[in-house]
């Protein structure tokens, strides 16, 4: 049921991502289609919640792999190289200024961000 | 089915993380460690608490619980590595944000694990990396404004 589900969900978002939309609204798209499918499939809530933490994951993944492309240092680092151009700490301060910039159109808006800040400040005041 | 014994894994990981990482201090290869005690509970829990899943609930409950361990330590990875995006965040000087120097300590990093070499030129293994996000990229999520 559990493996099942998640290549369910892959095979989903292959297929969203083929829709020439914004990445945020695919991630929506997705969450969207697979909760409905959950809620479906689920005969309690115990599976409804494990299958409802299995699209989490899902999505997360995603949102990984859209930020290694779009965001990693060493992928930018790799292009620059590539393109024979210097990348270096004050164009990343630039990327990032301009990240969070009113008129971002990306998946990284700063709401993102902020939501990630409150649950990284927790995982850092546990662990250090 | 799995739900109860994956949230006491994960509790029981969390609480050994809090006792190496803050109070022994010891975050040296902390991935490696959280991967060994995780596996460690893992099976001490199952065999101990004398639960039998058939083979296939077996590797359902397995899969569920690697699943979500990779999405922990991803998550971890911006905790003990540190997120230029959050860093910014928090403080937008630019004048911090080029002390942090992001770029110069993963460039080092990409020399040492052999992505790039000391003259700065991509090795088969860096332009592998870059093949396979692109790959991925294209496959799972991108942006198409």
């Amino acid at each position: 049921m559990i493996f099942s589900f998640f290549l369910i969900n892959l095979f989903v978002i292959i297929l969203i991502n083929r829709i020439k939309i914004k990445a945020s609204i695919k991630i929506i798209l997705f969450f969207i289609s697979i909760f409905i499918f959950n809620l479906y499939v689920s005969n309690n809530i115990i599976i409804f919640f494990e299958l409802l933490i299995l699209l989490v994951c899902s999505i997360h993944l995603s949102m990984i792999i859209y930020a290694i492309k779009h965001s990693s240092i060493r992928i930018e680092v790799l292009n620059s190289i590539i393109k024979k151009k210097k990348y270096n700490d004050n164009k990343l301060y630039l990327d990032r200024k301009n990240r969070f910039k009113k008129n971002n159109k990306s998946l990284w808006m700063k709401e993102i961000f902020t939501f990630a800040n409150v649950i990284i400040g927790f995982f850092r005041s546990c662990f250090f | 089915m799995y739900l109860y014994l994956t949230f006491l894994n994960f509790f029981l990981l969390f609480l050994s993380q809090v006792i190496i990482f803050k109070f022994l201090k010891c975050k040296k290869n902390w991935h490696y460690t959280s991967c060994l005690i995780f596996i460690i509970i893992l099976s001490v829990l199952y065999f101990s608490l004398g639960i039998k899943f058939i083979f296939i609930e077996l590797l359902d409950y397995l899969f569920f619980n690697f699943i979500i361990l990779i999405n922990y330590l991803i998550l971890l990875l911006l905790i003990f590595n540190g997120s230029p995006s959050i860093f910014y965040l928090k403080n937008p000087s630019k004048k911090l944000f080029l002390k942090k120097a992001f770029v110069k300590n993963r460039v080092k990093l990409m020399k040492s694990k052999k992505l790039i070499t000391r003259n700065n030129k991509i090795t088969p293994i860096g332009y592998l990396v870059l093949k396979i996000t692109n790959f991925f990229s294209i496959l799972i999520l991108k942006d198409d404004i």
